[in-house]
């Protein structure tokens, strides 16, 4: 049996207190590379065949997981130990080991290496840790809800600004894109006529409605060299707006090549959410389905768990279209089904398994089949919690005014502050 | 009187007067240079560095009675949790160049600045690693007179355990920081603290000293031990 240390300096056989080298570094950077190779297992990086030419066919305790782990991948009897005294005792005494073995001259230049060399190979493991494609996803999900901030803030004062020109119109034009067209492209009101409109692509009842609204208008004048900045600013507002569609169609391609599975499932946004809320793909990988279930909805969560209130039904996957329209009696059991599945598709995209996308579709649609069957009626007895009041959940999907304001909910608010259009609760990971 | 003292006398860690009050200190030892954006201060010929009591346990807990004398010039200290390096750096000023301090930290993203700062600080060692598994960072990290721990684990007791077994000198000592809230939200903190202290004694480790920092950090407790 033989017993093996690994150090900034090199691989070591050894025997009681004295150590013979298997592998000594040339330099840092070699150095850097076989041991952040050790770490990340990746057999491309440490000479393995070198080593077990020196080993031969003897059994091999290491202190170190991950070459124990990579002598055994290739044919030797390795084991990891960490309660052996005699390993214990060397990996303790590496700087005084070092020196009686003449590796180095002193301990001082022992320290000296060991600094060198471990800013490397953190510098390295680094490296493979941020290149993976989902965290690019991340900081894109997050631009969005940054984006979101600005267009909010620069609508806010373009309403108030023009609105001292045209006080009417804010009620009129709901929609912040076109009201932010109409500030940049027709302006003082005094231009409000049928030409004005041609490129704004509105329908003719609206035009109408405008033009007469503009003639009748409350609001100050506004001298074509007072429209400008604010012109200016509209047109920005409407190029972040841009923005925001391009990242999301970005965040879309990139999610059927870094998370095809959970985008079938999830929709590219709600799975790029979840990423981030997980840390990475592959913590997300690493989660149960009941924490997926509930990711987002922490605070009603550790409510629940310390005062005993209703724990929550869903988190970020209420924004999932199947889940957030279902009938409140059935949206429980659903999340938890579809929560279930999620966390096969981020096993599937984090190891690299095959696409079963739409397999996993078609059981969430079955499932949700068969529970709209089992619970046609909300149960007797029960109230619902009024989510959403009745009607609600016409052609045209649910309405943000017929939400109620006082209900926390995730993705939608807190108690009773109805949030700005496009702004989402989402809480950045430290 | 004296606007520069030292805590206790093995241990260069001040109080510093300034105009507006009295803070800690520690002597930098890489002068001109900021961490966390923490005052520089020169007295006597000598550039000190403010330490900021909320954002370091350790800091915390000199101000609620430790002995400053934990961690001294030359000592070899293993830092479990150590984010973006705050309080690495005044443990790095306090051990000074014959000193050494193995920065442990699981976050890529922290790791990224603690390795900044270990470009200018020769007696850091940033090591990426997850502290559940001391032996994977056992190639780099020695013998130590001190483990540190501010991690905010659920399992944060067993963790100090197996750092303790593997590195610490027989005479060294352990600090750990425990926060009440990131191992139960529900349990009574003190009733956390209890367990915890019973996990770490069942280790065959004393816990010498009990700290409450709960001033200066909500529900949070720091034990000193040794083996």
């Amino acid at each position: 049996m033989k017993k093996i240390l690994v150090s900034p300096l090199g691989i070591f056989g050894l025997e009681g207190a004295t150590l013979t080298p298997l592998l000594t570094f040339e330099n840092d950077e070699h150095a850097a590379e076989v041991l952040a190779g050790i770490r990340l297992e990746d057999p491309e990086r440490v000479p393995l065949d070198q080593l077990k030419e020196i080993l031969g066919e003897d059994e091999i305790q290491t202190h170190v997981p991950g070459l124990s782990r990579l002598l055994k991948s290739i044919g030797l009897e390795a084991k990891e130990v960490s309660d052996d005294e005699g390993l214990i005792a060397a990996i303790k005494g590496k700087p005084g080991l070092m020196v009686q073995a003449g590796i180095v001259a002193s301990q001082q230049e022992y320290y000296s290496l060991l600094h060198e060399r471990g800013l490397l190979t953190t510098g390295k493991l680094l490296q493979s840790a941020t290149t993976g494609r989902d965290k690019l996803v991340i900081q894109a999900i997050l631009f969005l809800d940054d984006l979101d901030k600005m267009t909010n803030l620069a609508v806010v004062r373009i309403r108030e600004w023009y609105g001292l020109h045209f006080p009417e119109l804010d009620r009129k034009v709901e929609n912040h894109a076109t009201y932010c067209r109409l500030v940049a492209f027709v302006g003082p009101r005094d231009r409000y006529d049928y030409d004005s409109f041609e490129q704004l692509n509105l329908p003719q009842s609206k035009i109408d409605q405008l033009v007469d609204l503009a003639r009748v208008s409350s609001g100050t004048e506004l001298k074509e060299e007072d429209w400008k900045p604010l012109r200016d600013l509209a047109k920005e507002t409407l190029n972040l707006m841009e923005q925001r569609k391009k990242v999301e169609d970005w965040i879309d391609s990139v999610m059927s090549d870094v998370a095809p599975n959970l985008k079938a499932l999830a929709g590219s946004l709600v799975a790029a959410r979840l990423i981030a809320m997980a840390g990475s793909l592959e913590d997300l990988a690493k989660k149960p389905a009941s924490k997926i279930q509930v990711l987002g909805a922490e605070k009603a969560l550790y409510r629940s768990l310390r005062t005993g209130t209703a724990p929550p039904k869903h988190g970020v996957i209420f924004q999932i279209p199947l889940i957030g329209k279902s009938p409140w009696w059935i949206r429980g059991k659903l999340a938890r089904f579809v929560a279930a599945k999620l966390a096969i598709a981020a096993r599937l995209d984090a190891f690299g398994g095959e696409f079963l996308g739409d397999v996993l579709n078609q059981q969430v649609h079955d499932r949700l089949e068969e529970l709209r069957k089992e619970f046609p009626q909300a149960p007797e007895g029960k109230k619902a919690i009024k989510v959403f009041p009745k009607g609600s959940f016409n052609a045209k999907g649910f309405s943000r005014k017929d939400q109620p304001k006082r209900h926390g909910h995730p993705g939608k608010g807190g108690k009773g502050r109805k949030r700005p259009h496009g702004k989402r609760k989402f809480k950045r990971k430290k | 009187m004296d606007t520069v003292q030292k805590l206790s006398e093995e241990s260069p860690v001040y109080w510093i007067d300034l105009p507006d009050g009295r803070s800690l200190a520690t002597i930098n030892l890489t002068p001109g240079e900021r961490v966390y954006g923490e005052r520089l201060v020169q007295r006597g010929g000598v550039e000190y560095r403010t330490w900021d009591y909320r954002r370091s346990k350790l800091a915390s807990a000199f101000l609620s009675g430790l002995e400053s004398s934990l961690v001294k010039p030359g000592d070899r200290v293993l830092y479990l949790g150590a984010a973006t390096g705050t309080t690495v750096s005044h443990v790095s000023d306090i051990i000074g160049e014959e000193g050494i301090v193995y920065a442990v930290e699981f976050s890529p993203r922290m790791v990224r600045n603690l390795s900044l700062l270990a470009n200018k600080r020769k007696n850091i060692v940033p090591i990426l690693g997850d502290a559940r598994y001391p032996s994977t960072y056992s190639d780099f990290v020695n013998e130590v007179d001190l483990v540190y721990e501010d991690v905010a684990q659920p399992f944060q007791a067993e963790i100090f355990v197996k750092n303790i077994k593997m590195f610490l000198a027989r005479k060294g000592k352990a600090f750990i920081a425990i926060k009440a809230k990131s191992i139960s939200q529900v349990e009574e903190p003190r009733k956390v603290f209890e367990e915890q202290r019973r996990v770490i004694a069942s280790a065959d480790i004393t816990v010498s000293e009990e700290i409450n920092i709960s001033k200066y950090h909500k529900d949070h407790m720091v034990f000193i031990c040794k083996l």
